[in-house]
């Protein structure tokens, strides 16, 4: 009888690695086609080759000048970023318990688009350069989440104080960006709506290593906590009594979403959705075990930000739509899809 | 033998106290019914037995002091079933048991692990729900996946606060059932905080009388329950029954006149 239970429960988990495994190859087939659209005329195959070769020994033609230097740091920003935001998501409703939390809920978002009009408007950063905006972006992403932090540790960093001190900081900046906005000219207006609605066209190498650095190190940690993020949804109390330090849990979690969603944003601008709906669809699909959730929401997150991005570069071409509409037109429908089909509550 | 000693156990939330030096002793395989109106400190009671709360006093589990304890070895020892359980996303049976194994495994759960969510689910009766909704079952037998839960811990003490509240009456007797074959079988203590005082006369062996944050009287139940008990405690004026086991059947009559 016992045997019954445990191996439906192996089928079960078969599924999920099924499904990572379908959305594995799902991302590989829109990379491809991702990086072959474009004004440049090439096969996919031919992409696939080059990328291939080009890991090991990168060429000189010109398909090979347009894929690396061109087409292939975007497509990489955006499974990067996709990714980012999708297990951010996930981890912020699992700790927040909350399905409406995603990286903008904490509202160091609205802090990134006030550092990013600093620069853009009144030409203020912490350093200047060419790098002034991105480098204020991060910076003010930094400073809203440890204003975060410091207003929640005054309540015990409950999920509801988290919540609170988030759209507290959230409504501080953007009443901060909107005064900036007031007073700059036409033109920098335009820039920073620009910015707020994303973009993956200012990605190069050497922001997808900042990206791919941030990203390597906080993943893992986060994957080694999915046991204790699926415990405590049970509940702080319940959570305590299984073992789970709840409190230390919910900060570290925090400090790393934060430093994954202001290294991302501070290059893409803000990426709405992605970081809200990609784990609800995962969540759907593979249930809330955090084993599967997060790397679900990482493929789901970078399937749909590559997805959109096609999207976005090819139904108006040559003009491209910025990425934060896209993302939404892309992602809304499959979602919507999922939660009438599905039998019962899921969250 | 003795399996929990509980010593000057005080406890404030912010300046109001709720548990004023609490004393005494709970039997190695034995059930403990914590009894009182409410608010009178029972559920308080309950968690700062396992270190949710951080009271004064000395809470010491077969010599270990369970408050110089990490909370993961104490998970280890006591298992719990909290009153209402906030449980939001819905989930398998399987998946919410196999969380009591957290202290125990790693990332990925071992063969043993899943054997003993196996074993559980079976010791409960609910085996045929394992892959079934958390959230789509009965009230009693979402009770019966959370103590399944607990028992997952291989604790050597379980805590259960209020486990019939909302329950019918039906699912009440199966779930109090269930407990005592469990410490007549694996020899765990018990520790539940309960309402209704006739099923704590037919199930605990011992009966703690709680009335403002101190322990009124503790003893067995046939010993503890008086007219003089429960008007003190309850402020209700009771009659007595017996059934065919002996077990005193309180009926409340009405509300004890307040005394000057």
């Amino acid at each position: 009888m016992s045997e019954t239970a445990k191996e439906k429960y192996l089928s079960f988990i078969q599924r999920k690695v099924l499904f990572l495994g379908i959305t594995v190859v799902a991302l590989f087939l829109v990379v491809g086609i991702a990086v072959t659209i474009g004004s440049y005329d090439m096969t996919i195959t031919d992409v696939y080759r080059i990328i291939a070769n080009g890991i090991l020994n990168p060429g000189d033609s010109t398909a090979d000048l347009v894929i690396w230097n061109v087409r292939l740091p975007r497509v990489c920003m955006g499974i990067l970023a996709g990714a980012g935001l999708g297990i951010c998501g996930a981890v912020l409703q699992a700790i927040l318990r909350n399905p409406l939390a995603s990286p903008f809920t904490l509202g160091i978002t609205s802090a990134a688009t006030f550092g990013a009009s600093l620069a853009v408007i009144l030409g203020i950063g912490i350093f200047g350069g060419s790098y002034i905006v991105v480098i204020n972006a991060f910076a003010f992403t930094l400073i809203a989440s440890f204003a975060i932090y410091a207003l929640a540790f005054t309540k015990k960093f409950t999920p509801g104080a988290i919540i609170m001190a988030g759209i507290a900081i959230s409504y501080l900046f953007a009443s901060l960006t909107s005064f900036l906005q007031f007073i700059g000219t036409a033109d920098a207006l335009q820039q920073v709506v620009f910015w707020t609605m994303g973009s993956l066209g200012r990605a190069n190498w050497f922001a997808i290593q900042i990206v791919l650095g941030i990203l390597a190190v906080t993943i893992p940690i986060l994957l080694w906590y999915s046991m204790d993020l699926n415990v405590m949804g049970s509940g702080d109390e319940a959570a305590k009594s299984m073992g789970v330090d709840v409190n230390r849990v919910r900060i570290v979690t925090l400090v790393l979403t934060s430093l994954m969603t202001a290294g991302i944003i501070c290059f893409t601008g803000t990426i709405g959705f992605i970081g809200l709906v990609g784990p609800h669809i995962c969540r759907m699909i593979v249930g809330p075990d955090h084993r599967f959730l997060l790397p679900a929401s990482a493929l789901m997150g970078a399937l749909i930000l590559v997805s959109a991005d096609i999207a976005a570069r090819t139904l108006f071409a040559p003009q491209v739509i910025p990425i934060g509409i896209m993302t939404s037109f892309i992602g809304v429908p499959f979602f919507i899809y999922l939660f009438v089909r599905r039998r019962g509550m899921y969250w | 033998m003795v399996k929990i000693i509980i010593q000057d156990l005080s406890f404030r939330y912010r300046s109001v106290p709720v548990l004023q030096g609490l004393s005494f002793n709970v039997g190695r395989g034995k059930t403990l019914a914590l009894l009182g109106p409410n608010g009178s400190g029972k559920s308080t009671l309950i968690k700062c037995i396992n270190k949710i709360l951080r009271p004064k006093g000395r809470v010491v589990m077969d010599g270990d002091e369970i408050h110089s304890m990490h909370i993961s070895d104490v998970a280890r020892r006591i298992g719990y079933v909290p009153q209402s359980e906030t449980m939001g996303m819905s989930m398998t049976v399987f998946d919410a048991v196999l969380m009591g194994r957290r202290v125990h495994m790693g990332w990925k759960p071992a063969a043993r692990d899943l054997e003993i969510v196996a074993r559980v689910l079976n010791d409960m009766k609910i085996e045929s729900l394992a892959m079934e909704d958390i959230w789509e079952l009965s009230g009693g037998q979402r009770q019966k996946v959370f103590i399944a839960r607990a028992l997952a811990q291989e604790p050597e003490v379980l805590l259960l606060d209020e486990p019939t509240t909302s329950l019918d009456l039906k699912h009440q007797l199966d779930t109090m059932e269930t407990v005592r074959s469990l410490v007549k079988r694996s020899g765990i203590s018990v520790v539940m905080a309960i309402h209704d005082i006739n099923l704590a006369a037919r199930y605990a062996d011992t009966v703690a009388m709680i009335r403002k944050g101190t322990i009124y009287g503790i003893g067995a139940p046939i010993e503890m329950f008086t007219v003089q008990s429960i008007r003190d405690v309850y402020g209700v004026e009771a009659t007595f029954l017996y059934d065919t086991a002996g077990n005193p059947v309180i009926v409340p009559v009405r509300a004890a006149e307040e005394q000057s």
